[in-house]
């Protein structure tokens, strides 16, 4: 063992820069491996934990109060699924106000936050003992800005009764404020009439835990359960515990569809690399391995030279990549939990850094092993005579070619250099090609984002976003509206409920007045609305109600009976495609009464959509919140994404341009006599560089013409995989064109940055190496 | 300046001042046209002088001119130039490039010159074919005897038309009857006028065929005979003087 041990650190004295290199890279790919395997362990650990701890429903409900009598929800909680529950609480939407902001509150009449489940943590503060107070939940106090002694005020009655901030909880029953809105509040039950809306209609809110609710079938089930003891159309709505789940999970699970598929990337070509690092320096010390067999030494303890000399960069690699890759992780992990306002783990389960140093040594020693038996399978007598020779070497017909036309001679000399080995060239260029593939990925990847936050239908964006709260009636704000000399379109929004038998909950339907044509939603199938009467679904929708295009139904809308009649299938992010849009005009046969809340407003071509914000804005400042696109929030979750992927592409470049700089490392010390004879011939410094990095264009050009193909479809793969996550297929408006074709070609440029890159430093030493010494050594 | 190499109190110290001192204050002038051959034991210096000549290595102190060049001011870019358009220099053992046929190799310095490319092949098709291997030129160097790379190695050298023809130790790896031949060569080539600068510790050889002999120990010139007809010397002078040397 110490003839051994002797051996390697004798060649990694001498072998320092690629030694160098392989700890790079192997830190790089452990720290990428890691946070994916802590994401996979941690995307809804800390829900899972909440849920269990603060004993969360498994089901809320919603039920109309004028539709349902306290007997028929005292029988809700008997049935024989039911393990526990609470409430009934009644509960309703109340505009509040604070400071310029407005926005809409889920208030619930609550006297504590304990009980049998749905317990309230508090972050801060206290629950609200008497009237004038309320709790909110953390990440609504954070998105608003409110501290434990804000003051909010209710706009829901003329006297705009004052609420004092007592105390903030994590509600887990409930996503987060950036995620899920209106966000729900707490009041004592003394409280709530102040708080009423006029003409409002009252829910009482049930929550529920089963014994069988581990999947959406068992809460269908459970859902038709309830709304079977109850009357029909008592249920308005309802929230299942696994949707939130899936909510609050979503960040971190769409970064692991792309960090998994990276973690192998890296860790495939860290392993290329490690290949021809091994299989060069088998080649280069032929001698040694013919004298140290001479000696003593077995072929596989020659094997285990080589393989030990990967194996101690490697795990020096482990141990600064791996704390860096848990490290990494901590921000998405936390990110979920904080906006819930639920403790991230704070332990590190010694599991995901095990297994990723496992992982990543292995993959070393593996890619090491193979070539490494080469060495050990070397006569003795045939590693000493032939070290001195040349090894065989590939005429390569490039280099004819690029002869035949005439390129300066060095560079001629440097495209023939490029594959003159050609299981070198080619793991080089696949090194590069994984560089090239991972930078064409994320930039289509931003596009597509980019497209998503562009479709004003996906993320609600309009020139101008009007909020009416209060009694402000809808007819003065329209014509309000219609008198600026700027608007150019109006579109008139509200959200309901739309129930069937078949559904385990009511569905969140969209009810649009104006042109909701030129909102742009997607259309999967079918088209979209025309008349009255008609309805589009999400997929998530028609699938759990058994409904196809064409189709007629009867549903229940505001407790009224409505017919309608299917005319497309659209894709929308709300609910996961679980939603459906109607008509203004078909809206009001269950509701004839029924006003828009919010205002999605266009303007003309040069319009000042800030000029006009505050005009509006002024004529109603108690009733109205008016807010401009550039003042509305980039999506979260996409900023987070990107961020991952600046990150994912730097990671990956890193990797190629090492993969470049080894192998023209290894190749310019292979060639060092023939660099030194090409200077005593006259060959200048410059040349001797020109020559080197043309070597790495080559490579640079083949990794960039099949990386840029391989990006695209990786683009498309992943997308499809995004797409089972989100749950519903992505429409071909954001799946397509994310690529500009003219600028793809510049897109496998990069190919020839990243070899450059690379080729740098091995250029520069060999054009400044000796020309005596080399070439008087033998 | 007459001399077409001309070194001035030149000194070569390698690792500093108290370092190996390769060569000390060699001082010689080497005129157009001759074949002057540089003798001496191992270290004696020989290898280091033929070097900085042919600024493959920088003097710690002295002047070295070449064809008028000032080669120890040279930068490297300039180096290079130099060397390919005044030097050949011919290796012991013949660094051709294995992945050149033997007319690339050939062709090769001339590329590097700048020279047309129908000149270019010209001159290297020339070449071989006065060196007696023309139609060897499609072969790939592993496929030749070591006189016949030797040859290679000398058509290379002579491609761009150098004032000065550099051999070190150019028969060191060949057998006795190829070295002769390599050395008929060079010698005929000086009978044409080119100057020959050969290194070598075979005195039979240097003897045999140089015009002028001069002998090196530890650094420093010891002798520096000028033979009239290199064939008539007292071998035996020679002998004397290298006598440790003999194979």
């Amino acid at each position: 063992m110490g003839a051994l041990v002797t051996k390697i650190a004798g060649d990694l004295r001498r072998r320092r820069l690629q030694a160098a290199v392989v700890f790079l890279i192997v830190a790089l790919a452990t720290g990428v491996g890691t946070v994916a395997i802590e994401l996979l362990n941690e995307s809804s650990a800390p829900y899972t934990r909440a849920f269990e701890q603060y004993q969360g429903a498994h089901l809320s409900v919603f039920f109309h109060e004028s539709l349902v009598t306290p007997e028929q929800l005292l029988a809700t909680t008997q049935l024989p699924e039911v393990t526990a529950s609470a409430g009934p609480w009644q509960t309703v939407q109340v505009p509040v106000e604070y400071g310029a902001q407005k926005m809409l509150a889920q208030v619930i009449a609550r006297p504590d936050s304990g009980g049998p489940l749905d317990r309230l943590p508090l972050t801060a503060g206290r629950w609200a003992a008497r009237s004038g107070e309320i709790v909110l939940t953390h990440s609504f106090a954070q998105s608003i800005g409110v501290g434990i002694g804000s003051h909010l005020n209710a706009l829901s009655g003329a006297d705009r009764p004052e609420l004092t901030v007592v105390g903030e909880v994590a509600d887990i029953d409930e996503a987060s404020a950036a995620e899920f809105n209106p966000q729900f509040a707490w009041v004592q039950p003394a409280e709530f009439p102040a708080l009423l809306p006029a003409g409002q209609q009252l829910t009482e809110l049930m929550l529920y835990r089963f014994q069988h609710a581990a999947t959406d079938a068992d809460l269908q089930r459970r859902s038709q359960e309830i709304a079977a003891v109850v009357p029909p159309g008592a249920v308005s709505a309802s929230l299942s515990y696994l949707l939130i789940q899936q909510i609050f999970g979503l960040t971190t699970t769409l970064a692991l569809t792309f960090l998994l598929a990276f973690a192998v990337f890296a860790l495939g070509a860290a392993a290329l690399i490690v290949a021809n690092v091994v299989s060069g320096a088998v080649l280069t010390s032929q001698r040694d391995i013919g004298v140290v067999r001479a000696l003593g030494f077995t072929p596989g303890q020659v094997v285990a030279s080589f393989v030990g000399l990967m194996l101690m960069p490697a795990l020096l690699g482990c141990v600064v990549g791996v704390p860096l890759g848990v490290l990494g992780s901590r921000p998405l992990i936390s990110s979920s939990a904080d906006a819930l306002g639920l403790p991230a783990s704070s332990g590190v389960d010694p599991a995901a850094p095990l297994l990723a140093t496992l992982g990543g040594l292995l993959v070393v020693a593996l890619a090491a092993a193979l070539p490494a038996l080469r060495a050990g399978l070397l006569r003795p007598v045939d590693a000493i005579t032939q070290s001195g020779t040349p090894g065989r070497r590939r005429r390569s017909w490039i280099g004819a070619l690029a002869q035949a036309l005439r390129l300066p001679r060095p560079a001629s000399l440097g495209v023939s250099e490029a594959f003159a080995r050609p299981v070198r060239g080619l793991l080089t260029a696949v090194a590069v090609i994984i560089g090239v593939a991972t930078l064409v990925f994320a930039l289509g990847l931003h596009a597509t984002f980019q497209q998503i936050e562009n479709n004003r239908a996906l993320t609600g964006a309009a020139d101008v976003t009007i909020s009416r709260f209060g009694s402000y009636p809808d007819s003065q704000l329209a014509a309000t509206l219609a008198a600026q000399p700027e608007t150019r379109r109006i579109i008139g929004y509200n959200f309901t409920f739309l129930s069937l038998p078949q559904l385990s909950s009511p569905v969140n339907t969209g009810v649009i007045r104006g042109d909701s044509a030129s909102l742009g939603y997607p259309i999967l199938a079918g088209r979209w609305l025309q008349a009255p009467g008609e309805v589009v679904g999400g997929p998530a929708f028609l699938k759990e109600a058994h409904l196809a295009i064409g189709d007629t139904f009867t549903t229940t809308i505001n407790g009224r009976q409505i017919e309608l009649h299917l005319v497309g299938e659209y894709f929308s992010f709300n609910s996961f495609g679980r939603a459906a849009t109607i008509d203004w005009s078909t809206y009001l046969e269950a509701d004839p009464t029924a006003q828009p809340g919010t205002y999605l407003v266009d303007l003309k071509p040069g319009a000042n959509a800030a000029a006009y914000a505050q005009r509006v804005a002024a004529t109603a400042p108690d009733y109205l919140s008016v807010t401009t696109s550039t003042t509305n929030a980039a999506t979260p979750v996409f900023t987070i994404l990107d961020a991952v992927l600046v990150v994912l592409v730097a990671i990956l470049a890193a990797i190629a341009v090492a993969g470049v700089f080894n192998t023209l490392l290894l190749t310019a010390y292979e060639r060092v006599r023939d660099t030194a004879t090409l200077k005593s011939l006259g060959m200048t410094p410059g040349q001797v560089i020109a020559m080197v990095v043309t070597s790495a264009c080559v490579l640079g050009v083949v990794g960039g013409i099949v990386g840029v193909p391989t990006g695209i479809w990786l683009h498309q793969a992943l997308l499809t995989l995004m797409s089972g996550v989100v749950g519903e297929a992505l429409p071909s408006q954001i799946t397509q064109g994310a690529y500009d074709p003219v600028a793809l070609p510049l897109l496998a440029l990069a190919g020839i940055v990243v070899a450059v890159i690379g080729a740098a430093l091995p250029a520069w030493l060999a054009a400044r190496a000796p020309v005596a010494e080399v070439l008087r050594a033998e | 300046m007459s001399d077409l190499i001309e070194l001035s109190q030149v000194s070569k110290i390698y690792n500093g001042g108290a370092g190996q001192t390769a060569l000390a204050n060699v001082s010689l002038g080497i005129p157009a046209g001759q074949f002057a051959a540089i003798m001496g034991p191992s270290g004696s210096g020989k290898s280091t002088l033929l070097n900085l000549i042919a600024g493959l290595d920088r003097p710690t102190r002295g002047e070295i001119h070449v064809d008028g060049v000032s080669v120890g001011t040279l930068g490297e870019t300039a180096l290079a130039r130099y060397r390919r358009r005044r030097l050949g220099f011919v290796f012991q053992f013949f660094h051709l490039l294995n992945q050149l046929t033997v007319f690339d190799n050939v062709v090769l310095p001339a590329q590097l010159a700048g020279v047309k490319p129908r000149e270019a092949r010209a001159r290297a098709r020339d070449l071989l074919d006065r060196l007696g291997i023309v139609e060897k030129a499609n072969e790939y160097p592993e496929r030749l005897s070591g006189g016949q790379r030797q040859r290679v190695a000398i058509a290379r050298a002579l491609v761009n038309q150098p004032a000065v023809l550099l051999a070190d130790e150019p028969t060191g790896a060949l057998d006795s009857r190829s070295g002769d031949q390599v050395m008929e060569l060079l010698a005929g080539l000086n009978r044409t006028g080119q100057t020959v600068v050969l290194v070598t510790h075979a005195a039979p050889l240097a003897a045999a065929y140089a015009t002028r002999v001069i002998s090196l120990r530890d650094g420093r010139v010891v002798d520096d005979a000028q033979l009239e007809q290199p064939a008539v010397k007292a071998a035996s002078d020679l002998l004397h003087l290298h006598s440790e040397e003999a194979d």
